[in-house]
């Protein structure tokens, strides 16, 4: 018998982080699922994207963390369990368009995993939402590696942002009408990403993840929050107040990017109200690219980009959480106003266009590559 | 508010029932008792010589510098040395060793009577070396010299996994805690008096109504069961709703656990210090926990075996409970008047992974603390930046280790960046 000297505490939570990915991955698969009973309907093609891509990705990110840890001379099996490579890489094929094709996918996914991860120094060390990064990667540097088809290239998102992101309340019900309602926008039946289009499914697992703690609850409650507030604001003074705000959320990976994304720990502010502020940034951002910017979709580039304030933020909360309470609700409270305010702003100075409707025009190419 | 700082406690499994309801074990004092002369930090200086004759009472030692704290041997016999050898905290202490000849004689010892006033008892609690019995040992006459106290707490938590001596010394000695407490109370000044307890102890809290009813402004406070819900600063902001700077009496409340009030209406009636404890030996590497009555000065070898032995080839035998004890690496240490628990743990190594930065740890920190902010300042060997994280103000409760997904010892880098801070100051 031998009495080992161990400081204390000397009991542990059953909580591990091992779990806490275990429990991530079970949501996104549920989300996934969701995805896939739809592209199961929808014919071959995008039954066989649907399966290779989270594939694909999955496997990607894997070997090239198996190939980091071999090249570092360390056990394959235990590095893999301690820097779970496949939640990047399924998050990743969830949030890409279902028609990106599959070298696309996994240069994406290399890339996110190497440069937005493993550079770092690996698990815990990155900056940059690696998933996000990848994404990036997708949106900007593969563009033409798509497999075109005017129905699947014709989201809410990118029709939305051709209209100049504003509709006059006609054509706004015109515009819903052809993607099925704001109710189909708000269940997910309609292409686009794998895992992005269910706001249902995601909020769904984003409930139950909040009460296994795995997610901060509070990050997609801000993020969600401040967009669908200052849309109401900006719906209001076009006459289509909650349609407006509703799409907001609906469309376009926010829900997925808020619940998923910015809710990574590793890339977010460590502390309660620095992770209010950051997610309000990012909605601050995500508008601001949704409105003005030339590419359609703001979500994953504003992550990128409030994943570079997080130094920023971390050092303003610093100190004793008793000691600077009220200092942090005002400062919280402060950035949201001004936020909210913002996005007003831009979002009033936004001219509707006549609307289009594409169901007219569809013509489908589905199966070709380009 | 919990929504920007975080719950600052968490529910743990207290694993009580091993030691909640069986027998109190009160095997036969050891030949050689070893009474440590440490408290806390502080040495105290030995008043006895080798060969010299001890009875029950008799002071063999005292601490007299901003505190007075008297040390009595528990027993009759003889001083057959005096030792240096690792203490608890495995730093070297004195230990004056008697000889028992079981002969149980007892020194002349004064008693208190029921109508003393607040002078006299304090003068009385000082006396007989009344310390906090909660753990950390404080004199408890100290606390009681304020006219500013408006609520008396007593402390009934018992918020550590594992330990039920406190509520086991309550079921035992009702009648003494009553008497205690009434004393205190009026020692205290203070309007109302609380004794505070979790609400999952049920006969307990029957127990204490029964006793209590009809008693002056003394009530009984149910607390949820959290941890650290029996640390001071917990329990007044809990309670009272009040946060303070440094002591519970800037909030006007004093705070005495049931033990010591125990103690206290003992050494009223009975005129003996405190000479033995009875200690919660539990744990699941010792074949049958127990609590075990012993004498002060028995070793936690002697507790260990009493209780059946070990279990397991390699253990961790811990001062203490689980989350708050200090480990030892030899059984021989001792207890000691504010010893209250000795648990024996297998040892397993923790599997640690990289820091996610989630901010667990701050979330549950009592004391409003970062832990990840201060591993942070520590690796960049910040000290500026360490100091403005206030890590003196962690009491190593070890609510960051327990809860870091990671499996990181965030508990013993608090403990490192206290030290350095206390180093270069």
């Amino acid at each position: 018998m031998e009495i080992k000297y161990n400081p204390g505490p000397n009991i542990r939570s059953k909580r591990s982080t091992k779990q806490i990915m275990l429990y991530l991955t079970c949501g996104l698969l549920v989300v996934y699922v969701f995805g896939l009973q739809y592209y199961l309907r929808q014919g071959s093609f995008f039954l066989k994207q649907a399966i290779l891509l989270p594939l694909a990705s999955v496997i990607t990110a894997v070997v090239t963390e198996c190939l980091y840890a071999l090249f570092l001379k360390k056990n394959v099996v235990s590095y893999l369990r301690s820097s779970f490579p496949w939640v990047t890489g399924l998050i990743l094929a969830l949030c890409v368009p279902i028609n990106t094709s599959i070298h696309a996918i996994v240069m994406a996914c290399f890339v996110g995993i190497f440069f937005g991860k493993l550079v770092f120094g690996g698990f815990g060390q990155n900056i940059f939402n690696p998933a996000g990064v990848g994404r990036a990667i997708v949106l900007t540097a593969f563009t033409g590696a798509r497999i075109v088809d005017v129905v699947t290239a014709a989201t809410p998102t990118t029709t939305f942002a051709n209209h100049g992101w504003i509709l006059s309340p006609q054509d706004m019900q015109i515009f819903l009408n052809d993607f099925g309602g704001l109710k189909n926008l708000f269940v997910g039946n309609y292409f686009g990403a794998l895992g992005e289009t269910s706001t249902l499914a995601i909020l769904v697992v984003a409930v139950v993840l909040s009460l296994l703690e795995v997610i901060d609850w509070y990050i997609p409650v801000f993020y969600l929050g401040t967009l669908f507030v200052s849309a109401l604001i900006i719906g209001a003074f076009n006459g289509i107040a909650l349609q407006y705000a509703l799409f907001m959320i609906f469309t376009g990976g926010a829900a997925f990017g808020g619940v998923f994304m910015l809710t990574d720990p590793v890339t977010n502010p460590n502390t309660r109200a620095g992770k209010m502020v950051f997610a309000i940034l990012a909605a601050f951002l995500t508008a601001l690219i949704r409105f003005k910017a030339s590419l359609p979709e703001g979500v994953v580039f504003s992550i990128l980009l409030v994943n570079i304030l997080t130094p920023a933020i971390e050092k303003y909360f610093d100190g004793k959480s008793t000691d600077r309470e009220q200092k942090d609700a005002w400062s919280v409270i402060a950035v949201a106003v001004v936020c909210i305010i913002g996005i007003v702003l831009i979002g009033l100075s936004l001219e509707p266009k006549a609307y289009a409707s594409v169901m007219n025009t569809a013509i489908t190419l589905r199966g070709t590559w380009w | 508010m919990p929504f920007l700082i975080g719950p600052m406690h968490q529910h743990i499994d207290g694993r009580k029932e091993l030691t909640a309801h069986n027998e109190i074990l009160r095997p036969e004092p050891a030949k050689e008792l070893r009474i440590a002369l440490n408290h806390g930090n502080t040495e105290a200086k030995c008043l006895v010589e080798v060969d010299q004759e001890v009875k029950i009472g008799t002071k063999i030692a005292e601490r007299s510098d901003f505190v007075y704290v008297p040390f009595f041997s528990p027993v009759s016999g003889k001083v057959v040395r005096i030792e240096k050898k690792p203490g608890v905290n495995l730093r070297p202490v004195t230990y004056v060793v008697i000889e028992n000849d079981h002969q149980e004689r007892t020194e002349e010892l004064s008693t208190l009577s029921e109508d003393a006033n607040k002078e006299e008892i304090i003068a009385f609690l000082k006396e007989k070396g009344i310390i906090g019995c909660g753990g950390a040992g404080f004199p408890t006459y100290f606390k009681y010299q304020t006219d500013k106290c408006e609520t008396l707490l007593i402390n009934a938590v018992e918020c550590e996994p594992f330990i039920t001596s406190d509520a086991r010394m309550i079921e035992e000695h009702i009648d003494y805690l009553k008497l205690g407490v009434r004393m205190l109370f009026r020692a205290s000044g203070a309007k109302v008096c609380r004794i505070c307890i979790k609400e999952n102890k049920e006969e307990l809290i029957r127990l204490l109504e029964e006793t209590f009813h009809g008693e002056q402004g003394i009530e009984i406070t149910r607390l949820k069961d959290l941890y650290p819900m029996g640390w001071e600063r917990t329990l007044v902001y809990e309670v009272l709703h009040k946060r303070y700077e440094k002591l519970p009496i800037e909030a006007g409340a004093i705070i005495s656990n049931a033990t010591t009030a125990i103690y206290f209406g003992r050494a009223m009636k009975t005129g003996l210090p405190i000479d033995q404890k009875l200690i919660t030996v539990s744990g699941d590497a010792v074949k049958e926990p127990h609590n075990v009555l012993a004498k002060v000065g028995t070793s936690f070898h002697d507790l260990i075996e009493a209780c059946g032995g070990y279990t397991a080839d390699q253990v961790k035998v811990l001062a203490g409970g689980p989350m708050m004890g200090s480990s030892v690496n030899k059984d021989e240490v001792t207890i000691s008047p504010s010893s209250n628990a000795v648990t024996v743990l297998k040892y397993e190594k923790d599997d640690e992974i990289a820091c996610l930065r989630c901010g667990t740890c701050a979330d549950h920190c009592p004391s409003g603390l970062r832990p990840v902010n201060i591993m942070q300042a520590m690796k960049a060997n910040d000290l500026t930046r360490i100091k403005l994280l206030k890590v003196s103000d962690c009491i190593e409760c070890g609510l960051c280790s327990y809860n870091c997904p990671s499996k990181i010892a965030v508990t013993e880098n608090m403990r490192r960046a206290k030290r350095l801070t206390a180093l270069r100051k």
